[in-house]
């Protein structure tokens, strides 16, 4: 059953384009993102045992590990949103001719934001790497 | 053909959901990451925002939204591995439970937020 997946891999090589990329992005995206989904609802569930708590919870995500791996889901959000973005216009819009075009505009607009956010991420790392300050 | 056989309310529901989600998730992010910067300590600025009930709503809804968006989008992956009509309507009963334990789930854990973080029971941090 799993194998029918592989599918999307052979048809990747039969028809490599930009749209077929994303395609496999979006899917993979929109998992990790289920699955953030369930851990933040778990972290912030910390607030049934007290505030205490929930402060110990957040405190683990003040170390490096942590950041970097906010930054990968920045990242994960960014993709899925604007590719989802993108797919909103092709299905309501009559742009379909342009979608080369448009796929390159929301590219672009992914690398400004993932390069500009790095100067906010960036400026937390110093702290040290898996242990809360 | 009768279109609404085919799962469209679905397809709307989920473009729906996507453009509140996507307005939603930057606001989200903004209060979150913006706001709320690395200086101040997160649970006390949290105190003026969740305790306003048009932050609750939104908190809320943006919850729903994105349990409906989230499940939809699973049960989609697991339809394109081609399972039967029956599978799918277990699929789709199995997905509105958990979507709706979900939501409740993350709705007594909004109140609980907003009962943790009432300015009574927060007493001032010391900053490292």
């Amino acid at each position: 059953m799993i194998q029918r997946y592989f599918r999307y891999f052979r048809e990747m090589k039969l028809n490599p384009n930009q749209g077929m990329f994303t395609f496999i992005l979006h899917r993979v995206t929109g998992i990790i993102l289920v699955i953030y989904l369930f851990i933040h609802l778990w972290s912030l569930s910390h607030a049934f045992e007290g505030a205490e708590a929930l402060k110990n919870a957040f405190e683990l995500y003040n170390t490096t590990l942590f950041h970097i791996g906010e930054y990968l889901l920045l990242l994960c959000i960014l993709i899925h949103g604007l590719n989802g973005l993108r797919l909103l216009l092709t299905d309501f819009l009559p742009i379909t001719s342009k979608q080369r075009a448009l796929w390159w505009f929301f590219f672009i607009i992914f690398l400004i934001i993932a390069v500009a956010s790095l100067f906010w991420f960036l400026p937390e790392l110093p702290y040290s790497f898996i242990q809360a300050r | 053909m009768d279109i609404t056989k085919t799962g469209v309310w679905s397809w709307l529901m989920q473009r729906i959901t996507a453009v509140y989600i996507f307005i939603g998730v930057v606001v989200h992010f903004m209060v979150v990451h913006y706001y709320i910067s690395v200086k101040t300590e997160l649970i006390d600025t949290m105190v003026t925002r969740i305790t306003s009930i048009g932050w609750q709503i939104f908190d809320f809804t943006l919850l729903a939204a994105v349990t409906y968006h989230a499940l939809n989008g699973i049960y989609t992956v697991i339809c394109d591995l081609g399972i039967s009509r029956k599978a799918r309507r277990g699929w789709t009963f199995i997905f509105w439970i958990l979507g709706i334990a979900i939501t409740v789930l993350g709705f007594l854990i909004l109140t609980r937020l907003v009962a943790v973080s009432s300015p009574v029971s927060i007493n001032p941090v010391p900053s490292p």
